[in-house]
Formats: C-alpha cells, sequence, structure tokens
C-alpha cells in the first residue's frame, strides 16, 4: 500500500529541529564562561538526545505504516522533552535572573541568550510535538 | 469509513496522551524543582511550608524580645513617623537668602511646582533601595504633591495638568527581567549608557500649555525640582562621555545641569522678577550634583537637597519649607564645582586586562585608586590647606577644574558637612581631653542658639593631624582635616544652650603605617605622630580646617574659640599597636597594592607633591601568571590532611538551638556539644546553598531565618507573608488574617545619603529600632541593611545606598542602626565588606589602593559596627581585593574581619551565582558561612554545582572540616541571639506543611499519570477495534 506523508510528518520534523536546536543550544551554554563551571549536566543532554533519537524513529516506522507500538513514540517523545526543559531551566534560573537584573554585560550576552534561547527550544519542541501527535505521520493513498 | 474514523480516534487519543503525559511530567519534576526554589515559591505566593509545632505543656517564655507596639498601625505608623522625621533632619539648607525660607502661611497657598521631578519625584532607587509604595494601610506612602496637600500647601493646578499632558516626553523604558518597565520620573544610565536629560524644554511646555507662564504670577513661589536617580548596577560615566550626544543640551557631565534643566531655572527668575515672589530649587539626589552655577544664581533665593525622601520624607520636605520643622541637616558628600576634576576621577571606568579572559568569570578588569586617601573632602580641604601652608605645590595646575592654579574657591561649590538653619548658633570648643590609656578623646562643646527659632545644630568635631618628616619618609598621608566624631543637640530655644559631650574612640585619629615596627617584630601598625594636633569645630569640614589653621598661626579667618590644640611629643607605635579584642596588627592588605604585583607601576597620591603624584589613569595591565594563578578562582587545593575523624560530626547530645537561645558567650561547652550534632553533609549543603533564607539544620533543630535586603527598609516581604495570623497563640506579635496592614512592605525609608546628612546618631538608632520591630512582627530575622560602602566619587550610582564619602560618619550611622535593632533581634548585617565602590564590573575587578588608604577609608567605614556594635552578620562583596576575590581574601576576611575586631555572625556572600568565583572551599575558612546559591537540600545537589565539594573529597581534608564546623557554630550563635528563634521551646519541632501547590503537583501527578494512561489504553482500544 502506497503511502504518503501526512501533517504529522512536519510537525514531527519541527519538533524534531527545535530539540536538537535546544540540544545544541544548551551544549554552548555550558561552554560560555558564565556557565561553564557548573559544567554539563549529561541527565539533560541524554534527555534531549533520546527524545530526537525517539522522534526519528517514529518518523520511520511511521512512513512505513502504523504499527500500534509507534503510537507511543510521540507520547514518549514530548515526556523526554519536557523533562529536558524542565531540567534546563531549573539549572538555569538563578543564572538566568543575575544576568537579566545585575551580571548581565557584553561579555555574558551569549550566557543569557544560549540558556533562555535552549529553553524556549526545547518547550517549543515539546508543544510542536503534543500538536503532531493529534497527526499521522503518513497517510495510505 | 469504519477504519478512517477508527485511526482518527486513536490520533485523537494519541495527541491527548501526548498532552497528559507532558503535564504528568511536568508535576513530577516540579515537585523536585519546588523543594529546591521553595522559599522563593513561597515569597512569591505568600504561602508557608513549615510551620512549628511545641508541645502544649510547654511552659516558659517562649517569645523573647518584645515589640514597642500592640498593633501593626502603631508599627507602621511609627515608621511612617521615622520617616518623615528622617527628612526633616536629614534634608540639608545649602543656600537662602532673603529670608525666602521658610514659607509663611500664605505663601504655601500659592505654590507653583516646576520641573518635571517635583511630579515624580525620585523616592528610591531604580534597583536596590527601591520605595515599595504602600496603600490602603495605615500608613499609606506619599509623593510629593500628596504629601504638601496633606500639609496643607496648595499648588498650580495648571502647571499639573501640564506636566501630566507631557507624560510621553519623560517616559523612560528600562528592560526588566525579560520584558520592560516604564518610568515617569528620571532614571540612572546603565553600565556603559549615557544620561539623557529628560527635562521638557520651555518651547514644549509652552506649547502643551500656553499660559503657563501667567499662572506664576498670582502662584509666585517657584518651587523648581531638580532630579538624579540612582541604583544598582547602574552608572553615571564621568564627563561629556556620560552624556547623551544627540542632546545638544551644553551638559558638561552627566551630574551637572541640561540646558533644559538651566532655561526652567531661568525661566522661574525671569517670573520672580516680573512678579515677585520667591524661587527654590531642591535637589532630588543622591549623588552629588554640580550646581555652582544655581548658587551663583542671585535669582534663585533657597537650594534644598533633599536626597530621595522614601515613602513618607516629603512629609518632612514639606515641613521644612513650611518651616514646621527646623532644617538641621549637613551635607554627607562635598558638592565640587567639576566632578570629574577629583583624582579618584582620573581612575574610574571600565579598565580592562590586556589579557581578560572571557573564559574565566570575574577575570575582566583592574581599577587602581591612586589617590590614596584623598577622597571627597579629605582631598579638597587637605589640599586647601597646603594652599595656605605653601607646601606640596597644592597651588599648581594639576587636577584644577579652571585651568589656572588650583584654588580651593574655584573647586568646591558646598563643603561636607555644610548646612545651614532657620536659626544660628554659636558653637565653642570648651575642652579637649586626650586618654592614651583610656584611648579616648572627649570633647565638650557648649552650643548656644544665638537666633530667633528653635531648632537642633550638630557638632562636628575633626581633627588636623600633624604631617611631618616622618610621613613624607614612610609615605604616611595625612589628611588636613579629618571627621574625628559627631552629636547633634535636643532641640535648642532661643537663647537656650547645650554642652555636648563627644567621646570618640581615639584609635580613628591614627594613621597607617604600613612600613612601621609592630608588636610582633613585623611591619605595619597604627601611629600616633609627634607634634600638635588640633581638634576644631565647624559648619563642615571646611571652616573646621580654616579654624584649625588660624589655630596653627596661618593668616586666615578662622574662630580660635573652636579649636583646641594637644601635642604628643614624640612618635607612638605601640598604644594602637593592638586592637580591641588585644589581637597584634600587621599588614594584610599588601597585596591591594598594585606595586606588589607590578613593580613601578603606579604612583600614589601625595600631599607632599600634588602636582608630580597627581594620579594618572591606569589602564591596559597585564595580568601576570602570578597574578592569573588568583584571577582564575582556583586557590585552594582540597587534599587529605590533618585528622580528619578528630572532628566530630554527626554526634547525638539531645541539644536543640534553642537550648542556647541568649547565650552569648561563644566558649560556652555547650556550644561545642550543640555542634558536634551537625553532620558534614549539612555544613557543605548549608554554606554552598544560603540562598535567600537561612535553611533549617534538623540536627540542630535549628529554624529556617528568612533574609531580607535593604537598606531603605526591610522589602523584600510584607508584613503578612511569614507574620504569625495565630492569634490564638501567645505571640504578641501576632495579628488577624485580614489585618489592614498585612500587605504592608517596609522599603519606605529615605535613602542612606539623608540618614547621613541628619548627623543624627539617635534618629538613625531610632530606624534600627522600628526595624527590629518590623522584624518581630514580620517573622524576617536576617536583613542585609547596613549598607556602608564609601562613597569614592559620586558617579558611582549605587550611592544611594552608602552614606557618606566619610569614614566617620558612615560608621556612626550604620553602628548606630544596627545597635538600634540588636534588642528586637534582628540581625542587621553590613554590607558589602568591602571595596565595593563601583558597579562597574563590579563582579571580579580587581581593585588596588594602599592599605593605608583600605583601613583608614572604606573599612573605617565598618569597624565600629563589629568592634562596638555587635554586628551578627556580614554581607561581602563582588569584587576583587587585588587580584583576591573578596570572599576568598584571608588578610580581609580572616584576619581584621575574624582576628582583629572579633566578629562572630554569620557570613553571606553577595549575588555571585558561578560556582567558581564563589570560591567556596577558599570562602569556608575566612569565615564565609553562606553563599548566595540556591538549591535541593542533598549533598548530589551541592556537588553538582560545586564539583569540588563532594563529601569523598571534603571529609579527608580536616582543615574544611574545622572550618565548617566554625562558620556553621557561628551561624548558629548569630541566630541564637536573634528573634529567629522566638516562638521556639525546647520540644518545638519544625514541621512541613504542604501547601497548596504541594497538592496541586501531587493531585496532578496522580490525575494526569491516570489520564495518559486512559489516554494510551484508549488508543490501543481503539487500534483493536480497528483490527476487529
Amino acid at each position: 500500500m502506497k503511502r504518503k506523508s501526512s501533517a504529522g510528518l512536519f510537525f514531527t520534523v519541527l519538533s524534531l529541529i527545535l530539540a536538537v536546536a535546544g540540544a545544541v543550544l544548551y551544549y554552548l551554554n555550558t561552554t560560555t564562561a558564565y556557565f561553564a563551571s557548573q559544567g554539563l549536566n549529561t541527565t539533560i543532554l541524554i534527555v534531549a538526545c533520546a527524545a530526537v533519537v525517539v522522534q526519528l524513529i517514529y518518523l520511520i516506522v511511521g512512513m512505513k505504516g502504523t504499527p500500534a507500538v509507534n503510537d507511543l513514540f510521540p507520547i514518549i517523545a514530548t515526556a523526554l522533552l519536557i523533562a529536558a526543559a524542565v531540567l534546563f531551566a531549573s539549572a538555569r534560573v538563578n543564572g538566568i535572573a543575575a544576568l537579566i537584573t545585575f551580571e548581565g554585560n557584553e561579555t555574558t550576552t551569549m550566557a543569557l541568550y544560549t540558556a533562555i534561547g535552549g529553553i524556549i527550544a526545547l518547550v517549543a519542541a515539546a508543544l510542536v510535538n503534543i500538536l503532531g501527535s493529534f497527526f499521522d505521520v503518513s497517510k495510505e493513498v | 469509513m469504519n477504519g478512517k474514523q477508527n485511526r482518527g480516534a486513536k490520533r485523537a487519543w494519541r495527541g491527548l496522551a501526548s498532552l497528559t503525559a507532558a503535564v504528568c511530567v511536568l508535576a513530577l519534576l516540579g515537585s523536585s524543582i519546588v523543594n529546591t526554589f521553595r522559599t522563593d515559591i513561597d515569597k512569591f505566593l505568600g504561602t508557608s511550608s513549615t510551620m512549628l509545632v511545641t508541645d502544649p505543656n510547654e511552659t516558659g517564655e517562649l517569645y523573647t524580645y518584645k515589640s514597642d507596639y500592640k498593633s501593626t498601625t502603631e508599627l507602621v505608623q511609627a515608621i511612617a513617623d521615622v520617616g518623615e522625621r528622617m527628612s526633616e533632619e536629614g534634608s540639608v539648607l545649602l543656600k537662602n537668602e532673603n529670608g525666602a525660607l521658610p514659607l509663611t502661611s500664605e505663601e504655601t497657598k500659592k505654590v507653583s511646582l516646576l520641573g518635571f521631578s517635583s511630579y515624580y519625584p525620585v523616592m528610591g532607587g531604580d534597583m536596590g533601595s527601591s520605595l515599595t509604595p504602600n496603600v490602603g494601610t495605615d500608613a499609606d506612602t506619599v509623593d510629593f504633591v500628596q504629601a504638601l496637600t496633606a500639609k496643607g500647601f496648595v499648588i498650580n493646578q495648571t502647571l499639573a495638568d501640564m506636566y501630566k499632558a507631557l507624560e510621553p516626553n519623560f517616559t523612560t523604558e528600562v528592560a526588566s527581567w525579560g520584558g520592560s518597565i516604564k518610568y515617569t520620573r528620571i532614571t540612572a544610565p546603565s553600565i556603559g549608557g549615557t544620561f539623557a536629560s529628560k527635562e521638557p524644554s520651555q518651547e514644549v511646555m509652552t506649547s502643551t500649555a500656553a499660559n503657563w507662564k501667567d499662572t506664576l504670577k498670582d502662584n509666585n513661589i517657584l518651587i523648581v525640582t531638580l532630579a538624579r536617580a540612582a541604583g544598582e548596577n547602574k552608572n553615571y560615566t564621568p564627563g561629556t562621555d556620560g552624556v547623551d550626544p544627540s542632546q545638544n543640551l551644553n551638559q558638561t557631565d552627566p551630574l551637572g545641569l541640561s540646558d533644559d534643566e538651566r532655561d526652567l531655572i531661568a525661566a522661574a527668575v525671569e517670573a520672580k522678577a516680573a512678579n515677585g515672589g520667591k524661587v527654590i530649587v531642591l535637589l532630588n539626589n543622591a549623588s552629588a550634583m554640580e550646581i555652582q552655577e544655581i548658587k551663583d544664581n542671585a535669582g534663585v533665593d533657597a537650594i534644598l537637597q533633599i536626597g530621595l525622601p522614601g515613602g513618607y520624607g516629603f512629609y518632612g520636605v514639606a515641613d521644612v519649607l513650611s518651616g514646621a520643622a527646623n532644617p538641621s541637616g549637613h551635607l554627607a558628600d562635598t558638592y565640587v564645582v567639576k566632578n570629574a576634576n577629583s583624582p579618584a576621577a582620573q581612575n574610574y571606568g571600565n579598565y580592562s586586562w590586556t589579557n581578560a579572559s572571557n573564559e574565566v568569570t570575574g577575570f575582566n578588569s583592574a581599577l587602581v585608586e591612586a589617590e590614596n586617601i584623598y577622597i571627597g573632602y579629605k582631598y579638597y580641604e587637605t589640599r586647601y590647606a597646603d594652599t595656605v601652608i605653601g607646601q606640596g605645590s597644592a597651588t599648581s595646575t594639576a587636577g584644577s577644574s579652571t585651568g589656572s592654579a588650583w584654588n580651593y574657591d574655584s573647586e568646591v561649590t558646598y563643603p561636607f558637612g555644610y548646612g545651614l538653619s532657620y536659626t544660628t548658633f554659636s558653637q565653642t570648643l570648651d575642652s579637649v581631653d586626650v586618654d592614651l590609656t583610656a584611648k579616648t578623646v572627649t570633647a565638650k562643646v557648649t552650643v548656644t542658639n544665638t537666633g530667633s527659632v528653635a531648632g537642633k545644630d550638630v557638632v562636628q568635631l575633626y581633627v588636623s593631624l600633624p604631617y611631618t618628616d616622618y610621613d613624607r619618609e614612610h609615605k604616611v598621608e595625612k589628611a588636613g582635616i579629618q571627621l574625628l566624631d559627631y552629636a547633634k543637640t535636643s532641640v535648642l530655644a532661643p537663647g537656650a544652650s547645650e554642652t555636648v559631650t563627644i567621646t570618640v574612640d581615639a584609635q580613628y585619629m591614627a594613621s597607617w603605617d604600613s612600613t612601621a615596627d609592630n608588636a610582633i617584630g613585623t611591619k605595619g601598625t597604627y601611629i600616633l605622630d609627634a607634634g600638635d594636633y588640633y581638634f576644631a569645630l565647624g559648619n563642615g569640614a571646611h571652616e573646621a580646617v580654616v579654624n584649625a589653621l588660624a589655630a596653627a598661626g596661618y593668616s586666615v579667618e578662622g574662630n580660635a574659640a573652636m579649636v583646641q590644640k594637644w601635642n604628643l611629643g614624640a612618635l607612638d607605635t605601640t598604644t594602637f599597636a593592638r586592637s580591641k579584642n588585644g589581637t597584634a596588627l600587621e599588614n594584610q592588605l599588601e597585596d591591594m597594592d598594585v606595586n606588589y604585583w607590578l613593580p613601578g607601576t603606579a604612583v600614589y597620591l601625595t600631599r607632599n607633591d600634588w602636582e608630580g603624584t597627581w594620579p594618572k589613569s591606569y589602564q591596559n595591565l597585564t595580568a601576570t601568571d602570578d597574578m592569573k594563578s588568583y584571577l582564575d578562582n582556583d586557590i585552594y587545593e582540597i587534599t587529605a590532611n590533618g585528622d580528619p575523624s578528630s572532628i566530630t560530626f554527626g554526634a547525638d547530645n539531645g541539644l536543640s538551638l534553642v537550648d542556647l537561645k541568649g547565650v552569648t558567650d561563644p566558649e560556652d561547652e555547650r556550644w561545642s556539644l550543640l555542634m558536634d550534632q551537625i553532620t558534614l553533609e549539612e555544613c557543605m549543603i548549608r554554606t554552598g546553598f544560603g540562598g535567600t533564607s537561612t535553611k533549617a539544620i534538623a540536627s540542630l533543630n535549628s529554624p529556617e531565618a528568612i533574609q531580607n535586603d535593604g537598606p531603605n527598609g526591610i522589602y523584600s516581604y510584607a508584613l503578612g507573608q511569614y507574620g504569625n495570623k495565630d492569634t490564638s497563640s501567645t505571640d504578641p506579635c501576632a495579628f488577624a488574617e485580614d489585618d489592614k496592614n498585612k500587605d504592608y512592605k517596609a522599603g519606605v525609608m529615605a535613602n542612606q545619603t539623608v540618614i547621613a546628612s541628619t548627623f543624627n546618631k539617635d534618629l538613625v538608632k531610632e530606624y534600627g529600632a522600628v526595624m527590629g520591630n518590623y522584624s518581630l512582627w514580620a517573622n524576617l530575622t536576617i536583613y542585609w541593611g547596613a549598607s556602608t560602602n564609601i562613597h569614592r566619587l559620586p558617579y558611582n550610582a549605587r550611592n544611594h545606598e552608602y552614606y557618606s564619602e566619610d569614614a566617620m560618619l558612615s560608621s556612626g550611622c550604620a553602628a548606630a542602626f544596627i545597635a538600634g535593632g540588636l534588642p528586637y533581634g534582628l540581625v542587621n548585617a553590613v554590607k558589602h565588606f568591602a571595596f565595593n565602590d563601583t558597579e562597574v564590573n563590579r563582579t571580579g575587578v580587581a581593585v588596588f589602593m594602599t592599605e593605608q588608604q583600605a583601613r583608614e577609608n572604606e573599612l573605617r567605614c565598618y569597624q565600629a559596627s563589629i568592634e562596638d556594635a555587635g554586628a551578627l552578620g556580614v554581607m561581602t562583596a563582588f569584587n576583587r581585593v587585588g587580584v583576591i576575590a573578596a570572599n576568598a581574601h584571608e588578610g580581609l576576611m580572616k584576619n581584621i574581619l575574624h582576628g582583629e575586631w572579633g566578629f562572630y555572625g554569620l557570613i553571606s556572600e553577595d549575588f555571585i551565582m558561578d560556582a567558581m568565583y564563589v570560591h567556596l572551599k577558599e570562602a569556608v575558612q575566612n569565615g564565609i558561612t553562606m553563599s548566595c546559591n540556591t538549591g535541593e537540600n542533598t549533598a548530589e545537589a551541592v556537588a553538582n554545582k560545586y564539583n569540588y565539594w563532594t563529601v569523598e573529597n571534603v571529609s579527608k581534608d580536616a582543615k574544611l572540616c574545622e572550618a565548617l564546623k566554625w562558620c556553621m557554630t557561628k551561624q548558629a550563635y548569630a541566630l541564637a541571639n536573634s528573634n529567629a528563634l522566638d516562638g521556639y521551646a525546647s520540644s518545638t519541632k519544625l514541621v512541613s506543611v504542604k501547601t497548596w501547590y504541594d497538592n496541586a503537583l501531587v493531585a496532578a501527578e496522580i490525575v494526569f499519570g491516570v489520564l495518559t494512561l486512559f489516554n494510551i489504553l484508549m488508543m490501543f482500544r481503539g487500534g483493536k477495534k480497528k483490527e476487529q
């Protein structure tokens, strides 16, 4: 049976891109001078990457059919993305507050923007993924 | 069709499952995160996560500290009363020609307020000591118009309406917390930003209300308000660089006037010329402005400096204007013609290291404070003295604002300590007794009201120290005059006299000599030079130095009756060789001198040669490898050392912190028994995560103690946030849930410069007392309130939170403030210890100066608070001391603060977030008891934050283990001697309470977890139906 892509593909790909962006921004954020001393929390990176892997599996399998087990993957991906976003935000909330109020200067701009941007990207990835969960990746022609 | 429908249903269930799973995960993780930020969440939501449970059979007094008030109404009205009187006594009358002030009753009915700052004044900081407006309470805050109206003034409504219509002209948007805040009052420039005058031009005013000038005919009492704002993390850049270049308003300095401000004054003077009346200029500022042109303007009848009056201070300003209060304030800073010409201003800005690193937090810039001890009046009056004496090339052009020979009258507008009254006083210095055995100087001064209006007068006791060949040889600097102490009379009726006795610690007239042999065979101690000491009175530092010079035989017009001379026959290096607690003194801050690290780099200003040593600007310094070993923030290496097993942790001795309630002897054996109960993990967590409240420690059964910022009042939390609303309890400070004042916040006091300008220690002590009372009603124990860094120069926009350019005035205020709150169990902490005198690169700026400068200027601001007032708390500074972060500087923190001064209490870092710059392993060895970071109450969480701070690492390091116990003991001591333990008995337990948000999270976890499973089940059922 031939299949063609459906709205779910668009949303899932978008979510995947946002998730990758979030993970990259997190990594970049850990290299900024302001947050470098806090080190890399591998849990955040692992959770975000796991979400991306799950989404990829969902996409690949979904383009070929709709096996029941595949329906679990967007749910799992959403949970992982939310977890990554919350863990990232939790690790950075004090620092962001300080940077916004009185520790902000030219050299810390990158630290602030990558932190906020990364959190937003992961939250957006989760929201888009939720939306995408209401649609299949592909449908029969 | 059915297949499609089933697939559709499946997708719907899948989407719903995704949604509910997201919420479920959010709730699960939220519970964990909530514990990390619980105190801040409770603060924001007004909830409480703990409650005290005491055995109902417990007998004995649970509440040690007593409030002076019986209700919150009495409390808040007392705060308002102090606020009003603070501005009555802290507003400084600088000029009063033609009997302009006070206004008559008739004149108060025809007031024209000019300047947008009359209607939108600066009442607190942009950030830091911001005003907390209170509405609907028993002590609502007021602005200038409201205060005038309440006091029966009638103001020109046409002008009020005009300025209202002009609001868009002076509205500023300031970025804050990811968004922006709109201010209709003036704001301070950001660091690196410029000042933009917002005063509407004459053209704009006339185009808005064409007849506004006509209304000045009948309303001819013209009050012009000029303002400059203040704020933490804000800055005024000196000179034209600090002014918006696009404005072209002939403004040569951000603290000088713009053409629009000049034109406004000119319009007022012109109106007065046409219609009669008066022109009064109010200065609504904390940083000293350049106002020579206003002083010289014959059309301006009066100038009143009102600082930032807070929530009630404008009542006081109104009282001064009407004569209900006789002004008695004196300037806490020198007002000069050109701020940028001071020696300190030659080194003020963002001076990056050439090899600054973006990879290391705080390795950013260096600031060489090459002015030596000569800040503020110490510079201007000393150089003046030298022009009279004829020494040190004082009349050279170096530093002259005119380009010609330096001349005092061309440099200073109003001297430090200057202030006028509605009456006149005479003062005679009847006697001065210097007792080097008792280490005191006792002066008796008779003050007589020689005028016709009752009022208070300030006695300012100065001393002029001998500047000798020894000093020149040993590079010891001496100010030509320096404030030794001060006092204020009671209200004196016309003709009445009062004899004021001032007894001051004589150590404050000693000078630090880094080259002198000391009591322990090293170098560095306080000395008293041989020679003549002139103790002098004066309405300000200038009058005092003139009096002293006259007494010394120089040809100046001084008053000999205001001077007493004392002679010391020989150099004294022993009387002050030990501190009050007997600690031998020695150099502790040699590494604050840049030449210690980079020999021959800096020449510090000396009065021996004003011209030759006039400060250069020291920029583009390069840190050496030796310096970088400190600048990289990793100084101490945790190693296995000593015998950690000899340090007891986790013992079960059956004690609670409440058993040590009120025990003031640190040597009491019960302290070690109690502190043996603490675990190493608890020590590590509590030092690493001090946060915004000092958390409970289970092994000690010690309570959580909430921290609050200041210094314009305890403003972090409303009265009702942590206040006891159980009126059935025995708490005398309990109040009803619906109390009218439960939302009252006490960030309402006039700013520190106004407080200092009162020169009234009793009034400042009253302020401390009323905050102590607030602390009892609000259950807020720790207050970062006694902010007392020195005003190095006016460009630091955070000067509003510090008292003065003078150490003794600052010290007197801080000590009185702290002492006032102690009887109520308030831990009012001094901050920011030390040398945090700029906001530019404050996290990491390497501050360099001589040790004499450090000890006699900045450190002297704190000394009495620790040694005499018994402060139980300190907050440290963001900056470096030399190249070493303040928290890591052993000489400053351990040896001076604890060793010499005997500090014993809690110490918090400032809001340093970076785990390395916190210098935790170094800081605890210096007695710092907590950082400002927050986190979950686990060893894992603190190790995640500070990767070196693991139990495995620390437990093998006996030095660190001992330091941790020491820190926690000091902190426990502070809490045991505060009102944090009020309501506690031996049986009291602090129990956790599930807040509504805890319950909501649990409910969400359960509900959405079940829903997620349900949705997944339905999703699969939908698939099976399809198959079927």
